[in-house]
């Protein structure tokens, strides 16, 4: 436990300091941690193993939009878990459950049998249509097809920054969608 | 998409911006571009009362001045303190402890200094609903660039942060309009200035249900 949130604070920090595979191994390690919290929280409520990928997903997307928001003297699992227990307690709301949830202790117990990754069972293609022309394109290219913002750049004809921007707006809009509200 | 696949976009995302703006920064600026702006009207419009060096002998004026300042410092913290995920809404509430006892005194002070038959010509002043008008008015601006700055936060509750930032807000358009308004009882204040600041908190609270959310 403690080992573990040695490794994250130190990830973090090298990740706040421009350290970008120290950010990587930070979302792989969380991915896996997240996945537990978020399905025995679903098991909890009764709403088993559906969806349970798209929570993972909408919570990673919040602790990378939301990361200016750790203080660096705070323990990056507490902050962690308290991002994934909003996402959780949103998306228990959003299918019309609230109120009468235990969620207080929803999320204390933490040993899981390991849980594998799945594919997130919303359609991706779908979700990523919702952006607009080029948002969607770069996203896309990033995320399904896996390049770089560089190899993007080249394939678009547009700049490595254009790029970035299209990409950092189109993450921002893509949780919106998944919150399924609007602004 | 796969998890791995939305980890790319986001490795990469952090790689463009490693150290986005944190949210103090957010919120100075935000407070100060409101308060230029609402001071900047307010000087337009309305202008300095006359008066306004004598004024600032007197202890009225100080404290009417000063404790909202006071309270736009207690909400900033309490608005930055709810920025974060990991706090609990009351937990962060006791500052705004500081600026309503200073103003509870004040008002025991001028009930204990003044005749009781002053009382109720204090606290109606020249005009409430001038001011009361006049510092939701002036609060406007400052709300919204303080949402904006705060809509980078993930609050435990975006309605009570919302709130807050809507105090925050008020007491900037109270700090703005306590350079005008003749009326610097206690009395006047705990009424005129609370009753703005309450609206533009639930003013706040509205607008950050919806605007907050993340």
């Amino acid at each position: 436990m403690h080992d573990r949130e040695w490794s994250w604070a130190g990830w973090m920090r090298a990740a706040n300091a421009g350290d970008e595979v120290a950010y990587r191994r930070l979302l792989e390690a969380l991915a896996p941690f997240l996945r537990q919290i978020v399905q025995r929280s679903f098991a909890r409520t009764g709403f088993g193993n559906s969806d349970v990928e798209d929570v993972v997903q909408e919570t990673l997307l919040a602790i990378h939009l939301k990361r200016q928001t750790w203080d660096k003297d705070q323990a990056v699992t507490s902050w962690v878990r308290a991002i994934a227990r909003h996402k959780v307690i949103d998306s228990l709301r959003r299918r019309g459950r609230h109120g009468e949830l235990p969620i207080d202790d929803l999320l204390d117990v933490l040993s899981a049998e390991p849980a594998t990754e799945s594919l997130s069972s919303r359609d991706a293609e779908r979700l990523i249509s919702i952006l607009s022309g080029r948002q969607r394109d770069v996203v896309h290219a990033i995320t399904i097809e896996g390049m770089s913002t560089r190899e993007a750049a080249d394939r678009f004809g547009i700049s490595e920054g254009a790029v970035r921007v299209a990409l950092h707006r189109g993450l921002s809009a893509l949780a919106v969608a998944y919150g399924g509200w609007d602004q | 998409m796969r998890t791995n696949d939305l980890i790319n976009a986001l490795v990469a995302d952090h790689a463009a911006q490693p150290a986005p703006k944190p949210i103090a920064y957010r919120l100075v600026m935000a407070i100060a571009g409101g308060l230029a702006i609402s001071a900047a009207l307010h000087l337009i419009i309305l202008g300095v009362r006359p008066d306004i060096l004598a004024a600032l002998g007197t202890w009225r004026f100080d404290l009417k001045l000063g404790g909202s300042l006071v309270l736009v410092i207690a909400a900033s913290w309490v608005a930055l303190r709810l920025s974060t995920p990991t706090t609990r809404p009351l937990s962060a509430m006791p500052a705004l402890l500081v600026p309503t006892l200073l103003l509870l005194a004040a008002v025991v002070y001028e009930l204990l200094t003044v005749p009781a038959s002053a009382w109720l010509s204090r606290a109606m002043g020249a005009n409430g609903v001038m001011c009361l008008a006049s510092i939701t008015a002036l609060s406007a601006i400052p709300l919204m660039a303080a949402i904006y700055a705060l809509r980078f936060g993930a609050p435990m509750s975006p309605a009570v942060m919302g709130a807050v930032g809507g105090m925050l807000a008020g007491a900037l358009g109270a700090t703005v309009f306590a350079m005008y308004c003749t009326d610097d009882s206690p009395l006047f204040v705990a009424i005129w200035y609370v009753l703005a600041i309450s609206l533009m908190s639930i003013t706040g609270l509205v607008i950050g249900r919806h605007a907050l959310r993340w």
